[in-house]
Formats: C-alpha cells, structure tokens, sequence
C-alpha cells in the first residue's frame, strides 16, 4: 500500500460523515465570555506574581509568610465552584474551600487559621503545641500513609477511599493547652490524590471531606518543589514543563535573572498550582535565568554585627548591586559572604580609613570581614574573578558613627 | 485587531477547514457528533486566543495542536468516566461508530494501532500536516513521528482489511 492509498482510503472513509455547518455564532459568543473571564484572571495573577516568586525563597528566612498566595478565584473553574468556594485540587479531582480560607497559613506546620494546604515541600522544623483546632485540608499526591481500615465509596462515579476519622483528645502540656483535634484522609487513586481534612470536631471533617468532587473537564496544575526545599532536579524546568503538557496545558517559560541561583530552576507558575484551568489553558513558569556575566553566577550579602554581639544589620544581594549605605557603631564588625559558582574568589576593596581588615585569621569570612576602627565613612568593592578577569558585584558605602 | 476584524479572519478560517477537522476527529475515534463538539471546544479555544493563532508561524499546526489536546483530554475523561457502578444507567450511550466502523475496512484497521500511531497517520495522511507541522502539533521530534508514521503503516500493510488495497494504485 503506498501512501496515496492510504491518503485516498482515509479521504473516502472520511467523506461518508456528513458534517453540518460550523457553528460559529455559538462559538463566538463562547470565546467572548471566556476572554472576558481571563482577562479579569490576568489582572488578578498580575497583582499576585511578584509575591509568588518572593515566596520561592521566603520559607527559610521569613518563617510564618504565605508562601503561596491563593489561586485568584476568578478562573474557569469558577463556574464549578458552588457560591461562596474556590476549587483547589489534584489530576481532576477538586476541593470547594470556603473563598475566605487561606492558602498554606500554617506556622510549624499546623495551620494558624482555616487554610487548604497544597505544595508545601518545606515545614519549618519547629514544635507549636498549642496550635488552635481550625478547619484545614492538606492536598498531596500520592499517599503519604496507607489508610486503615479503608472504606471504599464513590466520587462523582470515581473510586474513591476513605480512612478512618481520628481524634486526639485535649491535654495541657507543660502548662500548654493543647486542643482536640480530629483528622480524616480521602485517596482518589485514578487522580492519585490524597485530601487530608482536620478540625475540631468528626462531623466538621466528615463536612470538609463531602467538598471534594471530580470535574472531568478541568485539571488541577500540578506543583512543583519549591527552590528553597533544595529538592530541584538539575532538570527540574523540563521535567515540571513536560508534567505541566501532560496535564493538557500549553507552556510558556519566561526567565528571571537570580544571581547565584541555579539555571532552569523553578520560581513559579501562574497560575498558582492546586487552580483547576481547561487543558488547551495556557500557563506560564517561571526559570531562573541563565547568567548574563560572571557577576550573576553569585549572591552575595554583607552583614555586620557589634560592638558585641548585638546591632546586627544586613545588606542582601539586590541591595549590594544596587550600591546601598550601612551604619555601623565604632568597633563593629562588617563581612561580605556568599554562595555560587565563583565564590571562592569572593574578595572586598576597601577604600577610607573607617574599616580595617579583621585580622582573625581563623574567623570564617577572613579576607573579606573588617572592623570599624575610625568614626567615617569607607567603601568595600565587592568582586569576584573570573577567568582571571576581576568582576564587580556591588560597592557599598559604610558609614562608621 | 479589532474584535470584528478577529471575527472575520476567524469565521473565513472556519467555514475553510471545519468539515476537514471533524472528519479527522471522527477518523480518531470519535463518533460524529463528539467530533463536531471537539472541535467547537478547540476552536473557541483558538479564537480565545486568536492574536496567538495569528502569530503563530503555522496556524494550521497550532491549531491541530489545540485540537489534539482537546481530544486527548475528551478522551481521558471517557476514561475517568468508565468506572465500573454498582446499577447500569438506564439510558445507554448509544455507540454508533460501532455499526459505522463495521462497515469501514479503513476504519477497523486504524482501531488497531496505537492511540500515538493512529493520531500520526490521520494528521499525516487526512489533514495533511508535513512532519515539521507535526512535531508543532503534538509536541513531539521529527524522529518520533517518523518512527511512530513508519511502525503505523508497516501495521496497516500487514493488515488483511485492507490487502484488497495492498497494490493497488
């Protein structure tokens, strides 16, 4: 059979389906409310962005900040969602959470007020005993633990298990009231998700879990590891696009440069993961962006601290590029560390009398930490070198009073 | 663009390839009527995003692109869907590509490739993509559909429906 045989069979097979008009008022009409929706979703997504990629980074230093603002609540799925909720979900699987409940508000993991839970690859390692008894579902793929005994039932005609609802009782310890709390696990494993619901009563989880339902037409982004869990695959941009297309979604990478951080690592998606959107939907990640020079390849901070052990001031990276001023008291001291490729050849320049090299040799930043000897002002140029070639990162201006 | 003009340029392109586009989802699977609301779906998707399509260096790839996800994802909710239930719904979904299929050597046969080949030969071989449009369309390298075009017809040319066509040209 050569192929204009089989271009010639398909044409005929093909030609015995009598096809109607195009119906193109209805989709004209259809498209126009469908760009109406996402243009109000852009806006939200705009107003959301920047604290999405500051988030990527946030958890270790800033304990206790949202690291993933809620998915706007203005999206397809907007439709499915009863008055009131916004659907949070995995595969085409979804929770209807009350629109007032946060998104990851948890302090030490437990949750600090009613919150759906999703993406969270990193808790603080920190204990909250007395952490209050409010609504909170924690989606995760996969299954964590396996439920025992496991109830099988049905969501929306989709296998779904249940575990059983379990209760710890009130206590108070080391003078800490700790409150009653009870927890329940929903596995859908066609979805291969798992919804984890606590409050304070059995009859409020076993209403958390009736919220879950199974929407063929829409599919949940899925998450990714967070940079600053430490946990990105070398790959890991072409391995969360290549999830993101098998999910249905179309891909656009844009790239933001982050000095000394790795190229192609993840910083975000928009929209947020755990939003049900239409496969065909197109959402966009962000990378890390490669390095426009040798300066981009690090991070820098300057930090001081004195006299003693108190005043502690920092400069970050973004601050240090930008040529900032930092005031410091007599006899404090001023270093300039960092991580990266090239930070081996991390040095500092200073100009003035104010500072003076520090000269504990065994002091882990020596060569590059000084101590305010004069009262005045003095600059530390902050370089690297590469391939023999000095390359400025920042100056900054230090004031000593 | 204004929104007339969008309309425009839209409907033209419609009214020229939307018989073509149903049929190709009806040589994928579906039945007629699930192909015509496939690719409504799909093209109210590529008017949603029309600056795209226009932009687009091959609009007729993209478009199939958008078209094939909208299939696949038709099809994983039939999937979804197919779980075994306690009581049979009363009202069957009546399957008419069965009786149609029967009488369809061509048909039958692509029933036996694999979802990747048959997508390949109907792209190929019915909506006339070149290889480079398809490596748009389903995201994938040339060197995939070329292995995935030559597994498929090396099927079809085994296949016994269709030796009364083996030959002849």
């Amino acid at each position: 059979m050569t192929d204009h045989d089989l271009a010639h069979l398909l044409e005929r097979s093909a030609d015995r389906t009598s096809v109607g008009s195009p119906p193109v008022p209805e989709m004209l009409a259809h498209a126009d409310g469908l760009r109406r929706r996402r243009t109000a979703l852009r806006a939200a997504v705009a107003a959301t962005s920047v604290v999405a990629v500051v988030g990527g980074t946030a958890l270790v230093t800033a304990p206790g900040t949202d690291p993933a603002p809620s998915p706007p609540v203005d999206s397809p799925a907007v439709d499915l969602a009863p008055p009131g909720t916004r659907l949070v979900g995995i595969g085409h699987s979804a929770i209807a959470v009350p629109e007032e409940w946060a998104t990851n508000a948890l302090r030490c993991g437990e949750a600090e007020k009613p919150t759906v839970v999703i993406g969270v690859t990193a808790i603080e390692a920190c204990l909250w005993l007395g952490a209050p008894a409010v609504d909170n579902v924690w989606l995760e793929p996969g299954l964590s633990e396996p439920l025992y005994p496991a109830e099988d039932f049905e969501i929306d005609g989709v296998a779904a298990q249940r575990g059983p609802t379990t209760c710890t009782d009130a206590d108070t310890v080391d003078g800490v009231e700790v409150p009653r709390k009870c927890t329940a696990t929903v596995y859908l494993p066609t979805e291969s998700a798992s919804y984890r619901a606590e409050a304070a009563t059995e009859e409020r989880v076993e209403e958390i879990l009736s919220w879950i339902r199974v929407h063929p037409e829409l599919v949940a982004l899925p998450g990714y590891e967070r940079v600053n869990s430490n946990h990105q695959d070398d790959d890991a941009g072409e391995h969360y696009r290549a999830a993101l297309e098998d999910a249905g979604f179309v891909v656009e990478t844009v790239t933001e440069s982050q000095p000394g951080g790795k190229p192609g690592y993840i910083l975000g998606v928009d929209p947020q993961p755990g939003t049900m959107a239409e496969p065909g939907d197109t959402v966009t990640i962000t990378e890390v962006a490669e390095p426009r020079g040798p300066a981009e390849e690090v991070s820098v901070e300057v930090n001081s601290v004195g006299p003693g052990e108190s005043n502690f001031h920092g400069l970050t990276d973004a601050e240090v590029r930008a040529g900032a001023t930092i005031r410091i008291e007599l006899g404090a001291t001023i270093w300039t560390y960092g991580s990266g490729r090239r930070i081996g050849t991390l040095a500092g320049e200073v100009s003035g009398t104010a500072l003076a090299l520090d000269d504990w040799e065994e002091g882990p930043n020596y060569g590059h930490s000084w101590v305010a000897v004069e009262r005045g002002t003095s600059t530390i140029t902050i370089t690297i070198t590469a391939d023999g070639r000095r390359v400025e990162i920042g100056t900054v201006t230090v004031v000593v009073r | 663009m204004d929104r007339d003009g969008r309309n425009a340029e839209f409907t033209e392109y419609v009214a020229a390839r939307w018989a073509r586009l149903v049929r190709s989802a009806v040589l994928l699977g579906c039945t007629p009527a699930e192909a015509e609301d496939i690719v409504q779906a799909a093209l109210t998707r590529c008017l949603v995003n029309w600056s795209k399509v226009r932009r687009a260096d091959d609009r007729d790839a993209y478009v199939h692109r958008i078209l094939f996800n909208t299939f696949t994802s038709a099809r994983r909710r039939h999937w979804t869907r197919e779980r075994p239930v306690a009581e049979v719904p009363d009202q069957q979904q009546v399957d008419d590509t069965t009786a149609y299929d029967d009488s369809d050597a061509i048909v039958r046969s692509l029933q036996r490739l694999t979802p990747d080949q048959r997508v390949a030969v109907v792209l190929r071989y019915y909506a006339h993509l070149s290889e480079q449009q398809m490596t748009v369309a389903l995201d994938a390298p040339a060197g995939t559909i070329k292995s995935r075009l030559s597994r498929a017809l090396k099927v079809l040319a085994d296949d016994p429906n269709l030796s009364e066509f083996r030959g002849a040209s």
